[in-house]
């Protein structure tokens, strides 16, 4: 292993950063899983399988917009992000150690709920399900990471946080990731339909077995969604020097 | 790189998590084999044989099943299996399907509830998780005139108000949920009680809304004019049976003609007809732990003025016999909700009136099982072959030779499990 490996180094701060910012860390992991406490396991008894998937697809959501988003905005405006354009190290050492970071709470995050509902919610799966629950999820969070990363660069940190909040709580809510969508009357479910966390929380469903997914449309929507924010991730790294 | 290792160890510590997470059955991969036990498959009795059960559903059944080393065995002799009872007409409030899943019923066909909860519903009944819950299919609000039929029970019932607005109406209650169309036609000739009622033209619209969404059209029916009235309308099937008149051969002929199912609701015509609920019931061993004494105090309730209808009593036996040897499709339904009769105790209590009406107990179970899950097109349920749900009954006894030993309930289960089971520590 070449410990010179920007890559390495910068996966290796961000995780430094995770552990001396527990005022950040904590709530970001324990946030969503309280939220499924909640719901899923006091409130809604019975339904712990499928607001398993759906509060996860949410932490995991969360976990990536934020540790992209307000980040790269507040590095930006303070000129560290110019400062590693201009060092050695190349843009996908410095976004692979944010997505680093942004996986490592997904499977956190997940791994956490899946043990509450097991032991509080009667939630019982196949060992291939539990691992597929996560596996699916911490891959799935990647898109939301390109998202938290475009956001970022064309935010000003100071509006970055309520931006973001301002996408991720309705998104999320109307994705049907606190309510189940089939719970919505009609016209919502639609506007359901076409949004990304809707798909990632369909394919988590689909693994468990609390409702069959059409795999090739909700990867479809999920790749699209990437595509669109990869773009505008080019197009705002590109704009960086002129902000600065 | 010390980081490095938190990072492994944090990885390593999630994955050994999701592999220490439980499955569904400790230890034997899901599978459960109930050996050596007598199978009423929904059609027929197929006799001793042994049947597998994974994830929730039927994975093998038959005489020659071999049965896999890890698989929890339960031994069945001297037992009968049936698959979980349906019934085809309740009303489902409180702890309904709860108190329905203990009895062996494992599926319901409500006939008009609020459906604030329908999706919610409809996620519960499509889940394969165990439950302790009965699943629900329901008509959510039933159409009825203003004033009429249905709106005495305090719930704001949509009146559809002419026969133009009938499919926005339907939409309506397609949008809510419904999984079919209820129609009231009474103007309670038959209990002394003029009632506001639907007419021709508008339940005709009603029904045509229906057909035309692709959902059944059902309707409450408790005189043979209504009766004929809905058949001639085009309606899929009656969820009473009328007893104010003996049915006629005109009303015969259009039934078969037309291919409606009825749902005749003998333990609810008991209980307006001065009958009361017997002692093999409410008594014995199933009852302690099955029927719970909220229950029992709604068994011994009857209508009010019930004694003074016993004399038209007979009428009920005689039109179920007339219309089953003619060939209509009787589904078993018991209307519980309603005073005199209690969610899963009073679908047995159907199933014996129905025997005693003159249906072969093996006719009784269909009506219980196959019939109303063909008839409202529910998929895996009613019947014991592979790929069918996994709910079932298992009884002490042999319900082809009595009818009354289906309360001999031994176990039931829901989504692969009995109920409860897969709460606490297992066995």
């Amino acid at each position: 292993m070449n410990a010179a490996n920007p890559s390495i180094q910068l996966i290796r701060a961000q995780w430094l950063n995770l552990l001396r910012t527990p005022a950040y860390t904590l709530p970001t992991l324990l946030f969503p899983v309280m939220f499924y406490v909640f719901f899923g396991l006091l409130m809604l008894r019975g339904q712990s399988l499928w607001l398993l998937c759906t509060f996860a697809t949410f932490g995991v959501m969360g976990a990536a917009l934020f540790s992209f988003g307000v980040s790269i905005a507040t590095e930006r405006a303070q000129g560290w992000l110019l400062l590693l354009r201009a060092s050695p190290a190349p843009v996908s050492a410095v976004i692979a150690g944010k997505a680093f970071g942004a996986l490592l709470f997904a499977i956190v995050i997940v791994v956490m709920m899946a043990a509450l509902a097991a032991a509080f919610g009667e939630v019982r799966l196949e060992t291939k399900q539990w691992l597929g629950l996560a596996g699916v999820l911490t891959v799935g969070a990647l898109p939301f990471c390109l998202m938290g990363l475009a956001l970022g660069l064309w935010l000003s940190p100071n509006a970055a946080p309520a931006v973001l909040n301002l996408v991720y709580l309705p998104m999320g809510f109307l994705s049907g990731l606190w309510i189940p969508s089939t719970m919505f009357p009609g016209w919502l479910q639609t506007v359901a339909e076409w949004l990304p966390p809707y798909h990632l929380a369909a394919l988590a469903l689909d693994i468990t077995g609390a409702k069959t997914a059409d795999w090739g449309h909700s990867l479809a929507v999920l790749g699209a969604f990437g595509l669109v924010f990869a773009v505008m991730t080019a197009l705002g790294w590109r704009r960086l020097a002129g902000v600065s | 790189m010390k980081s490095l290792y938190g990072i492994i160890a944090i990885v390593l510590a999630a994955i050994v998590t999701l592999l220490l997470l439980p499955g569904p059955v400790d230890g034997n991969r899901g599978m459960t084999a109930i050996t050596d036990v007598r199978v009423f498959d929904g059609e027929r009795m197929i006799g001793q044989a042994t049947l597998l059960i994974s994830d929730g559903r039927i994975a093998d059944i038959g005489p020659q099943v071999t049965v896999p080393e890890d698989a929890r065995v339960i031994e069945g002799r001297g037992r009968t299996v049936l698959p979980g009872l349906i019934d085809a007409h309740v009303h489902a409030y409180g702890n309904a399907r709860g108190d329905a899943l203990r009895m062996g019923v494992t599926t319901m066909l409500d006939m008009f509830r609020a459906p604030t909860d329908q999706p919610l519903i409809i996620n519960q009944r499509e889940s394969p998780q165990p439950t302790d819950q009965a699943d629900l299919f329901s008509a959510g609000y039933l159409a009825t005139a203003e004033g009429g039929h249905g709106t005495q029970y305090g719930l704001p019932v949509p009146i559809p108000e002419s026969p133009e607005t009938a499919e926005a109406w339907v939409e309506q209650r397609l949008e809510e949920g419904s999984d079919y169309i209820k129609i009231i036609i009474e103007d309670g000739a038959g209990w002394g009680r003029p009632l506001p009622t639907l007419d021709r033209p508008m339940v005709e619209a009603l029904v045509e809304a229906a057909h035309a969404k692709d959902v059944l059209a059902v309707a409450h029916v408790s005189t043979q004019s209504a009766a004929k009235l809905a058949v001639q309308a085009g309606v899929d099937g009656l969820v009473h049976l009328f007893a104010d008149q003996p049915v006629d051969e005109e009303f015969i002929e259009m039934a078969r003609k037309a291919g409606i199912w009825i749902v005749p609701t003998t333990p609810v015509l008991a209980a307006s007809h001065g009958q009361s609920v017997p002692d093999w019931l409410t008594a014995g061993d199933h009852a302690e732990g099955r029927i719970s004494q909220q229950q029992q105090t709604m068994l011994a309730q009857s209508f009010p003025g019930s004694g003074m209808r016993s004399a038209r009593w007979p009428v009920v036996f005689e039109n179920i016999r007339k219309l089953h040897e003619a060939g209509v499709p009787l589904l078993a339904g018991s209307d519980a909700g309603n005073p005199g009769t209690a969610h899963g105790p009073s679908l047995h209590h159907e199933l014996a009136l129905l025997v005693e009406a003159g249906l072969t107990p093996a006719e009784a179970l269909r009506s219980a099982t196959s019939m109303p899950a063909s008839h409202f097109d529910l998929n895996g349920r009613g019947c014991l072959q592979p790929g069918c749900r996994a709910d079932l009954v298992v009884v002490d006894g042999n319900p082809l030779e009595d009818i009354r030993h289906t309360v001999r309930i031994d176990a039931v289960w829901k989504n692969g499990f009995p109920p409860g089971e897969s709460r606490g520590s297992g066995e």
